[in-house]
């Protein structure tokens, strides 16, 4: 075959691929995008295009007097927002002391602590509840953010370390000279050059929360502290009320939002994740 | 263990660097005071009281409770009991930790003034203090909560799976009692436990390597194909591709479960049965579809991350490489075996093994799925119920505690292992030194 | 030198483990208890003890309980004074709830369980018997009493009693099929699959298709006064099979969908799509406002030659064992089920309080399956060793899946056995 044929064929082909896979990708969003318009609230009954479509979910979220909608939107995003926050600032802390000081369990820290991650502790809700109680962060939105900024550390440090070892030292020995304090380096130099990877530090610790239902369902009792995803879950988790296209309704509200965030920045993420997880 | 050396400076110099230990056993901080550094060993036994002061009801109070696990049911609630005194342990870890410290520091600051060494100003002092301390200052406040979030319940459920808790172990009515290995026994050799384990274990280890290891090859396809030269819109595709990452994944799980619904469901009815007739597959009910789709819906979960991953790879791979190759008369498939699959692999190995140890853990799609089933006979565990799922129902349905604790311990140890031995063998781990 | 300073320490550590175990911390509360041993009951008290600010009551997750309970929240506070603070809780999740947050305090007064989960909750002592005067006790039917009583203790106050009967829409069938195989008869005619159409469909759950097992002779645990006793496992006898064959038999015809919820039968009652449906009274309401006059109801068909048994199971409150004003909340509970509170529940949310002086005044021929059901029910049993029972769903699963019921309800009935025996032995 003459291979100026074969290379279209197989450009061709390789279309095909994508163009088979966007189906396969849309389809489902697409899917419950239509079952949000469909009136009523069960499943069997509702169609991806509905004859008679409205907005009635989208509107019982937002003006029923019963719909807390709102008030979980503020809720995660005050979670989501303090959780991005805090763990970048922690997070850079950490991988700062490990990129460039020698101290008591550089060595090993953090791969223990990643390793220590990988036990299953569900059953240990119950210490956390208790413990939260003890030192009076139940139900509370802080006591909940504390617990995802502590759990992000290992896994985020790890990749900011490696980011952070990318950046030559000369840098921050060029500085020390000009008499910046540790400190300073810090801000001055290392915070500007990681904005990349912190940018995905940000964004994994913003997503994390907004999607999580289980431990919001332990650590939150009161139904006006409800973080989006738990009150979302409670709309199909209900054994009699079982409420699919309400809830498609309301995940699209903040799935679309999240979706736009994300793409926006995927340039960072490649970029960070490759950097940060790789070394190069 | 006072050394010679120690004893014959002793003649000649005013500080014993063993009574300065001595004394910094007694009472932190009288060391400091003995080696005239009076600032800081003030300020050491004003810390030693005060922590003293403060806890000390609440550590008589978790130690003792940790011990007996109470003893007057309806009073003493021995999960509390329990956590109090696992919380104490810790705050004496700390407490311990201060206290080394204080004692190698009362006798490293003797021996130092009798080299001759000039105790620095205060001010003096406290910068150094800093310059040395700054990495501790800087992680300080990360590793506390982490010993709170993680340490404390990884102790909590460790402590769990040596203990009775179950229905009719459980406060207020009854006490938690101290049972040893008991319920690794009954793991091993009570019929339903020991069947149910095997067959979920075999089930999640399966799930484990196929789920991810789909996911990092549809990802790795997709990256190399969008990679290729001739092919335009790169960015409009990458968004496209990444698309299922931006969806939140609790939302798009629910969404399959319903599209895979047998009688109802998307799927069966504007698909299959209309292309190829019949009733339509039973996904939901027959465990073999079951663990087929999850399978395939996790690779539409998870490529796109190991997809952005290799993407960014791969561009960073010099065309040199290549062109070097073609000069040599590389075919494609020796390129991409040579060149693009080491580079890719090798500088993704940590991330790539997190994938499987994250994928041995994914509770979240077994459970939002098809709640682990569907059911199956003579086992305790549903028929695609991962190690994960299983814990989470006898902790949260069937209320079997010890037990949850007892498998969650040993999921730990496995997962643990396959991930310390393959960190061991990745490059970027032998940078950090040992483990 | 090493040795000698490793068993010092030893010692050291072993002393002190001793003299902590030993020396029990001060606890609240831990001398009343010790004198009167396990009785911690209210009653000791002399007399009212004091009216407390307010009350926590949890209610169930929904528009429903919230609407009636706030009228009668406010008629209390009204007559005493004291406040009500009221918080939805899913009833799944309330026992769950409790035993985490009772013992911090944030737990509740009250609580509201349906009695098969009474087992669990007295397993594990999360409510306290509520006293009742034999005059009290005589405004309750005998069942709703029985449902919550544990070795002697009333634990509950009954609100409403529920079973299931089947609904029919007249405008698809004149009359409810009497026995079970002219509704197989009736669902033949009816149903076309392929249009979504049913003539006659039951959520394939143990719950409903006990009635199956039960009218042939199946049962959950033999019962002598009252007492149950969970060895006697009677789920996979003779009777129970034969019942499960009968329900086949509407799987094997095409004439019931393999995976239905009660979601979807729900919905497709509602469309005006079934004949004939089993359901309970928490759907009257809503049926009725979407067929309107087309909805009626009726007993179970008869199987057997009887009407077909079916659970019933009790709602109620109760008193948690957390509760500081253990005295207060019974005294609520006892005002919440009262005749003219009762009466309150039942215009509100369509459920049968189970006190005879309301049943009796009831006229409404949509009730008239409802109440025809009662009689014919068996009480859900109540204690703990019911949980494993209910993977009887299981079998049912692989019945529906096409499983031989003598193969797939022995096997099952063999592991609720395994569990029950493995949890005893503990």
């Amino acid at each position: 075959m003459n291979p100026k044929v074969k290379s279209k064929l197989e450009v061709a082909g390789i279309y095909t691929i994508f163009g088979l896979m966007a189906v396969i990708i849309i389809y489902p969003l697409v899917w419950a995008f239509g079952m949000s318009l469909n009136p009523g609230n069960s499943l069997y009954s509702a169609s991806i295009i509905p004859e008679n479509w409205s907005l009635e979910h989208y509107k019982w979220l937002f003006t029923d007097p019963n719909s807390d909608y709102l008030l979980w939107y503020k809720n995660s995003m005050i979670v989501s927002g303090c959780a991005a926050l805090f763990s970048v600032i922690m997070t850079s802390f950490v991988a700062f002391s490990f990129s460039r000081y020698q101290f008591v369990g550089k060595k090993s820290g953090l791969y223990t602590f990643l390793i220590l991650q990988m036990f299953p502790v569900m059953m240990a809700m119950v210490a956390l509840y208790i413990f939260l109680h003890l030192i009076g962060l139940l139900d509370t939105l802080t006591g909940l953010i504390l617990i995802y900024i502590g759990g992000q550390i290992p896994f985020n440090a790890w990749l900011v370390k490696g980011y952070l070892d990318t950046i030559p030292r000369e840098l921050d020995e060029a500085a020390r000279i000009d008499g910046a304090g540790h400190f300073t380096v810090f801000v001055r130099i290392i915070l500007p050059l990681a904005k990349p990877i912190l940018a995905v530090v940000a964004l994994f610790n913003f997503m994390t929360p907004l999607f999580d239902f289980i431990l919001p369902s332990i650590i939150l009792n009161s139904p006006e502290k409800y973080t989006i995803a738990l009150g979302l879950f409670n709309f199909i988790n209900d054994q009699f009320s079982n409420n699919f296209t309400r809830f498609s309704a309301g995940a699209i509200l903040i799935a679309v939002p999240v979706a736009i965030v994300y793409l926006f920045l995927q340039r960072f993420l490649i970029s960070g994740l490759t950097a940060g997880g790789t070394k190069g | 263990m006072p050394s010679n050396e120690a004893s014959i400076e002793m003649k000649e110099k005013k500080l014993n660097p063993t009574i300065a230990m001595v004394l910094s056993i007694l009472l932190a901080g009288l060391g400091q005071i003995y080696n005239k550094r009076y600032i800081k060993g003030i300020s050491f036994i004003v810390l030693e009281i005060a922590f003293i002061v403060a806890t000390f009801d609440f550590l008589w109070l978790g130690l003792w409770g940790i011990i007996t696990l109470g003893t007057i049911p309806g009073v003493d609630h021995s999960i509390f009991l329990l956590v109090y005194g696992i919380v104490a342990l810790i705050l004496l870890a700390f407490a311990v930790t201060f206290y080394v410290f204080n004692v190698l520091d009362a006798r490293k600051q003797a021996i130092k003034l009798n080299n001759g060494w000039e105790p620095p100003t205060f001010s003096q002092a406290v910068k150094n203090g800093y310059d040395k301390a700054f990495p501790y200052i800087m992680t300080a406040p990360g590793l506390i909560l982490l010993i709170f979030t993680v340490v404390f319940p990884l102790l909590f459920a460790i402590a769990l799976a040596f203990t009775n808790y179950d229905l009719y172990n459980s406060p207020p009515r009854n006490l938690v009692e101290w049972v040893g290995l008991s319920n690794f026994l009954d793991l091993g050799t009570v019929d339903i436990w020991k069947n149910t384990f095997a067959s979920v274990f075999t089930w999640t280890i399966v799930w484990t390597i196929v789920a991810t290891s789909f996911q990092i090859v549809v990802g790795l396809i997709l990256a190399v194909l969008v990679n290729d030269k001739r092919i335009k819109f790169k960015k409009t595709i990458r968004t496209i591709l990444i698309l299922p990452w931006a969806v939140p994944g609790f939302v798009s799980i629910l969404i399959f479960a319903a599209m895979f619904n047998d009688e109802f469901g998307a799927i069966n009815q504007d698909i299959i049965i209309p292309l190829i007739g019949g009733e339509g597959l039973p996904w939901l009910t027959d465990p073999f579809y079951t663990k087929i789709v999850l399978i395939l819906i996790q690779t539409w979960l998870g490529y796109p991350f190991v997809f952005a991953l290799f993407s960014g790879v791969l561009q960073s791979i010099s065309s040199e490489w290549y062109e070097a190759a073609e000069v040599d008369g590389a075919t494609r498939w020796q390129k991409f075996r040579h060149i693009t699959l080491p580079h890719v692999l090798f500088a993704t190995a940590p991330l790539l093994i997190i994938q499987y140890t994250t994928n041995f853990n994914n509770f979240n799609i077994i459970y939002l799925f098809n709640e682990g089933g569907p059911a199956v006979q003579g086992q305790n565990a549903g028929g695609t119920d991962i190690l994960i799922s299983w814990v989470y129902k006898l902790t949260f349905e069937t209320n079997d505690y010890s037990m949850a604790a007892a498998i969650s311990l040993i999921i730990g140890l496995i997962v643990s292992i396959f991930a310390i031995f393959q960190f061991r063998r990745t490059s970027s781990f032998k940078e950090e030194g040992n483990m | 030198m090493f040795k000698n300073k490793t068993l010092w320490g030893l010692l050291l550590i072993v002393s002190f483990v001793l003299l902590l175990a030993a020396c029990a911390p001060e606890r609240e509360g831990a001398e009343e208890a010790n004198g009167t041993d396990e009785s911690k009951n209210n009653s000791e008290e002399s007399g009212e003890s004091d009216k407390p600010e307010k009350l926590v009551v949890w209610i169930n997750d929904e528009d429903i309980a919230e609407d009636v309970s706030k009228q009668m929240f406010e008629k209390y506070t009204e007559e005493t004074g004291i406040e009500i603070e009221y918080k939805r809780v899913a009833i799944p999740d309330q026992v769950q709830e409790l035993a985490l947050a009772g013992p911090t305090g944030d737990g509740p007064d009250l609580f509201f369980q349906p009695q098969d989960s009474l087992g669990d909750i007295v397993a594990q002592g999360l409510a306290v018997p509520i006293e009742y005067t034999d005059e009290e006790k005589g405004q309750f039917t005998d069942v709703a009493m029985d449902a919550f009583t544990y070795d002697g203790d009333i634990y509950g106050a009954p609100v409403a009693i529920e079973t299931y009967f089947t609904f029919y829409n007249k405008s698809l069938i004149d009359e409810a099929p009497e026995t079970i195989e002219d509704v197989f008869n009736m669902s033949k005619e009816l149903t076309d699959a392929s249009k979504d159409q049913y003539g006659f469909l039951i959520s394939p759950e143990f719950y409903y298709l006990y009635s199956f097992m039960n009218a042939y002779g199946g049962y959950v645990f033999g019962e002598e006064n009252g007492v149950y006793d969970p060895t006697d496992i009677g789920l996979d006898n003779e009777g129970s099979i034969e019942g499960l064959n009968k329900y086949k038999e509407f799987i094997d015809a095409g004439l019931l969908p393999k995976t239905l919820t009660v979601d979807i039968l729900d919905g497709l009652f509602k469309e005006g799509k079934v004949g004939m449906v089993v359901s309970g009274p928490w759907n009257m309401p809503i049926y009725k406002e979407a067929l309107g006059e087309d909805v009626a109801t009726a007993p179970l068909p008869k199987m057997n030659g009887e009407v077909a048994p079916s659970f019933v199971g009790v709602k109620s409150w109760l008193v948690s064992y957390f509760s500081d004003n253990q005295e207060w909340a019974a005294d609520l509970a006892k005002f919440m089920t009262n005749d003219e509170n009762s009466q309150v529940y039942f215009d509100v949310t369509g459920e049968l309080p189970p006190r005879p002086e309301i049943l009796d005044a009831v006229n409404d021929p949509m009730y008239a399956g409802y109440t025809e059901q009662v009689p014919h029910g068996t009480l859900m049993p109540n204690i703990p060793e019911m949980s494993p029972v209910w993977d009887m769903d299981t079998a049912i699963e692989l019945i529906n899946n096409g499983a031989k019921v003598e193969e797939a309800v022995p096997e099952t009935v063999q592991s609720i056995k395994d569990k029950i025996a493995a949890s005893a032995s503990q």
